[in-house]
């Protein structure tokens, strides 16, 4: 890899203190986003992906926490940054667009005037400079500058979802988070996304984020692939790697379950069992007891991270190699 | 449903609620105590001049004496009766003609459905206090008057839970299968409107009373509840406003303290029942 | 924008059955409950010519649905009747010289509570569960129970009678002299340059707007916090932090605006307890407005004036509702198409 790292995440940890109960959400993560890189974390839900998400930008839900771990953007360990200081990175440094279109937007302010609102809160630019990048955004993501006067609720979910992405470049930002950007959206509109997303990391030198459930949308968009799995990062690399040798079980259990139309077999697979409770982890290798090549060190000692071949594998079927 | 065990187990991952049902359940407990123990506890003849007028509180009186000379202890404690009696009685009869309207419009839908929820919306939008006096007015006072004032504000509130529950009830599906099944209303109405109802009611009712309370005080405040010389904390509260100014609070403020503690109490038991009965409503 | 003002004609629409629902109730309270208005008149020694004049002049000879459409008539041509006492006065006139004293009251006492609901809910919903949220949650719950004479007696022991800071009773002190213009006191000295009668007049109205407005300002705590409480675990705030909009707006300026939606739609509701309060506010303090008068009129038997008060109350209670509907609906952009 010769890109430069502009995010490093290293052993990432965020709990949700619920009064005696922990929930490790995010139990020791760790990878690397170079510039202009898609990074895609794909995982089932409740795997900690979109609480990873938030734990980058400082944003998660009360009462979650990051207990340990570093976030090194460009340099800086995010983590320690103060509130204010974050607040000036959030937004103008790393952006975040969400799953839920309708509901990521505020409902009694024109669409314009959010985005407005977005750039004014971080360059200093009068409201029309502002109102003229503003639609110069707009377009760039396909919206008519003439629905800068409407409300959220007259765009549909698709459209909402592209002034979000519009809000969250329209102040420049080096990284977007994107979390299950089009799940909410139908298939069309969704791959209209993607490309939309492409088009801004070849355009503006973006990198993106990607957390999503979806592997073989991942593998379409993404530079690397990173899988979670009850809080752990499982394995982490590129996406032609991943998808053309995949190590970790867990990796070729969410391949396999892709329907293929390639192969004849139409038989649809699936991973048995169900995601752990991360309340109460299953010792080990928090895989092993859905894991067919589960061995007795499993159940017992939680796997090492190591790096093979430029990826990152968590597992003992590449230790014991 | 509820059982004692999960009661306990609510109660104890929620202290305050406990604590607050344990409150207000108490101060309810204490009033109703005194209402029924009134002529064993309370010192002196709440109707009789029994010492000099005015007089501060003090060892022989607790609470002062009034300007005619009675005891204030006295008619705090028998107070308690007429409040709680006027309270309790309107608003059952609320209850029970509000839930009769309810199921009648909840059942039979259309026009009748249509009529009385506008009627009802009606009542209750206007002002609960100024309803209550324009009846009162026309009625004249009286305990019972007071009674049928109160009672006719509160109509609208369970009217309009029992109809929603007969409504929600109604489209479910297994009410519905119940019906083609020749299920009779009353089946219908114990077996799957009552258990929905029920847990909510204590609350409501509760709820209800605390209202009711500063309903039936203000009214005799006014003038327009039980008639003089009925010991009543909202009348007395009024008869000591002339002396107030010159310094004589006692008269006024133990009444209506006590209006206050009641209608806290029923307050706080509603407010605690509500987190215990049914913990996914927060406040 | 049309829409609106489809939106508008149908809420205005459904005004008219509410107002003759209330009307209807108000006549029914008054002709067909046992109670004897003319008896309660006159008492129980009159001469039966006597009664017959009355009830001759009370329209009470005719037939109930006589009676009800002159009622409606009447009330439709902005007749309230003429009162039966004291120079006969038409009942419509009395109410205007008492409306502006209570419509003084109620817009500060009004103020009063949503400052303190708005203050109180919000700080509770931003710190959930602490003890902070719970001191707030029994605030509520206190506030909305004390009664009012009952709080106002204690400001006039306390601000009137010990401290000698704060008229205990009426609008004005004797020896002010402000011309009436609105009868709005606080207006009319504005409008007619006079600072003395400006500061008397709010002097005036301390003790009893702050006792409204603390009465009433529980019911708003409740409803800011657990309303600001859900807009805060929306979506939209958390993307607008992401944004890096500063906190300080994000919870001022947009969760605040949305929560207080839900708090609009309830305010006309809350009106109907503004003024069951400023009844017992306006006796408490002597203020000369409607309540007081109503109360008045009561004791003097007086049938044509309390009929009259009752509906205007009706009609004032509808208007608002209809008001609040109104600027609900401008304010939420997705009521409008």
């Amino acid at each position: 890899m010769v890109t430069t790292s502009l995010l490093s995440i290293r052993d990432l940890r965020a709990y949700y203190m619920l009064g005696d109960t922990v929930v490790k959400a995010v139990d020791g993560v760790s990878f690397d986003v170079g510039e202009g890189e898609i990074a895609a974390i794909v995982g089932e839900s409740g795997s900690g992906k979109s609480t990873l998400g938030l734990a980058i930008i400082k944003l998660l839900p009360y009462p979650g926490r990051i207990t340990g771990g570093k976030v090194l953007f460009r340099g800086v360990d995010l983590v320690d940054l103060p509130e204010e200081e974050m607040a000036k990175i959030r937004g103008r440094e790393i952006s975040a667009v969400f799953q839920d279109p309708l509901t990521s937007l505020d409902p009694l302010i024109r669409v314009g005037d959010q985005i407005v609102e977005t750039i004014m809160s971080h360059f200093d630019l009068s409201k029309d400079e502002a109102r003229k990048q503003a639609e110069k955004y707009m377009k760039l993501v396909g919206i008519p500058p003439q629905r800068f006067y409407d409300y959220p609720h007259q765009f549909s979910g698709g459209m909402r979802q592209r002034i979000m992405i519009a809000m969250a470049i329209a102040t420049r930002p080096k990284l977007i988070i994107a979390d299950e950007p089009t799940t909410a959206l139908d298939v069309i509109v969704q791959a209209q996304i993607m490309e939309l997303f492409k088009k801004l990391k070849e355009e503006l030198g973006l990198s993106i984020i990607l957390i999503t459930h979806d592997i073989a949308l991942a593998m379409e968009v993404a530079d690397k692939i990173g899988v979670m799995y009850a809080g752990h990062l499982m394995e982490y690399g590129s996406s032609i790697d991943i998808y053309e040798k995949p190590v970790h079980p867990y990796t070729r259990g969410l391949l396999e379950a892709v329907p293929n139309i390639e192969t004849s077999d139409m038989k649809l697979r699936y991973i048995k069992g169900n995601p752990p409770d991360l309340a109460s982890p299953p010792s080990g290798c928090r895989f092993h007891p859905r894991c067919p090549y589960r061995m007795d060190i499993c159940s017992s000692k939680e796997p090492p991270t190591v790096l093979l071949n430029g990826r990152i594998v968590k597992c003992f079927l590449v230790g014991e190699e | 449903m509820i059982s004692l065990e999960n009661l306990y187990k609510l109660a104890r991952r929620r202290k305050l609620d406990f604590l607050l049902t344990v409150v207000g359940g108490t101060i309810v407990f204490i009033v109703i105590v005194m209402a029924i123990l009134a002529p064993y506890i309370s010192p002196y003849d709440p109707y009789r001049s029994v010492n000099k007028a005015l007089l501060p509180p003090s060892d022989q009186h607790f609470m002062g004496t009034d300007n005619l000379g009675r005891d204030v202890f006295s008619r705090v404690i028998y107070g308690s009766r007429t409040v709680m009696f006027v309270t309790l009685v309107s608003t059952i009869l609320s209850m029970s003609i509000g839930t009769l309207l309810g199921l009648i419009s909840g059942f039979y839908g259309r026009i009748v459905d249509r009529i009385l929820s506008i009627i009802m919306d009606s009542i209750y939008a206007f002002p609960g206090l100024i309803l209550a006096i324009a009846v009162a007015a026309m009625l004249g006072p009286g305990v019972i008057n007071t009674v049928v004032s109160i009672s006719v504000v509160y109509i609208p509130t369970y009217f309009r839970m029992i109809r929603g529950q007969v409504l929600s009830v109604k489209n479910q599906l297994y009410v519905e299968a119940a019906v083609a099944l020749g299920a009779r209303s009353h089946t219908i109405l114990f077996k799957y409107i009552l258990p929905n109802v029920l847990p909510i009611l204590p609350v409501v009712f509760s709820m209800n009373i605390a209202d009711a309370v500063l309903t039936e005080a203000g009214l005799s405040f006014l003038g327009l509840g039980v008639p003089a010389p009925i010991p009543d904390w909202g009348f007395d509260l009024k008869n000591g406003q002339r002396n107030l100014l010159a310094g004589y609070w006692w008269i006024s403020l133990f009444p209506g303290v006590f209006i206050v503690l009641l209608a806290i109490g029923f307050s706080l038991l509603s407010e605690g029942l509500n987190e215990l009965l049914n913990p996914s409503r927060r406040w | 924008m049309a829409s609106l003002k489809a939106y508008i004609i149908t809420r205005i629409l459904l005004t008219i059955p509410m107002i003759f629902i209330l009307l209807t109730l108000v006549f029914f309270i008054m002709r067909i409950l046992p109670g004897d208005p003319v008896l309660a008149i006159v008492g129980m020694k009159a001469s039966p010519e006597q009664i017959e004049r009355l009830r001759r002049e009370l329209g009470l000879d005719k037939s109930w649905l006589e009676q009800y459409i002159d009622y409606v008539a009447m009330i439709f041509r902005g007749d309230l009747g003429r009162s039966m006492i004291w120079g006969r006065r038409p009942v419509v006139r009395e109410i205007w010289d008492r409306f502006p004293a209570t419509l003084e009251l109620t817009i500060f006492g009004f103020t009063v509570s949503v400052l303190i609901g708005l203050l109180t809910g919000v700080l509770a919903a931003l710190k959930p569960e602490t003890k902070v949220d719970v001191s707030l949650r029994l605030y509520g719950i206190v506030a909305y129970a004390l009664f009012i004479p009952l709080l106002g007696m204690l400001f006039q022991l306390v601000f009137g009678v010990y401290l000698r800071v704060f008229p205990v009773a009426g609008r004005k002190s004797p020896l002010v002299d402000v011309p009436v213009i609105t009868g709005l006191y606080t207006l009319d000295s504005i409008l007619s340059g006079s600072i003395v009668g400006f500061f008397d007049a709010l002097w005036h109205l301390f003790l009893p707007s702050l006792t409204l407005g603390i009465v009433l300002s529980g019911v708003y705590t409740r409803l800011v916090r657990t309303s600001m409480v859900e807009v805060l675990r929306e979506d939209f705030i958390r993307a607008l932090l992401a944004r890096g909009i500063p906190r300080d707006r994000v919870v001022f300026v947009h969760a605040l605006k949305n929560a207080f939606i839900p708090v609009l739609t309830m305010m006309g509701l809350q009106f109907a307890l503004l003024l069951a309060g400023a009844v017992l506010t306006e006796t408490t303090f002597s203020w000369p407005g409607i309540g007081t008068f109503l109360v008045e009129r009561i004791e003097y038997r007086d049938y044509t004036t309390v009929q009259g008060t009752i509906v205007f109350y009706a009609l004032l209670v509808s208007f608002v509702s209809l008001a609040v509907d109104i600027i609900y609906a401008i304010i939420d952009p997705r009521i409008r198409y």
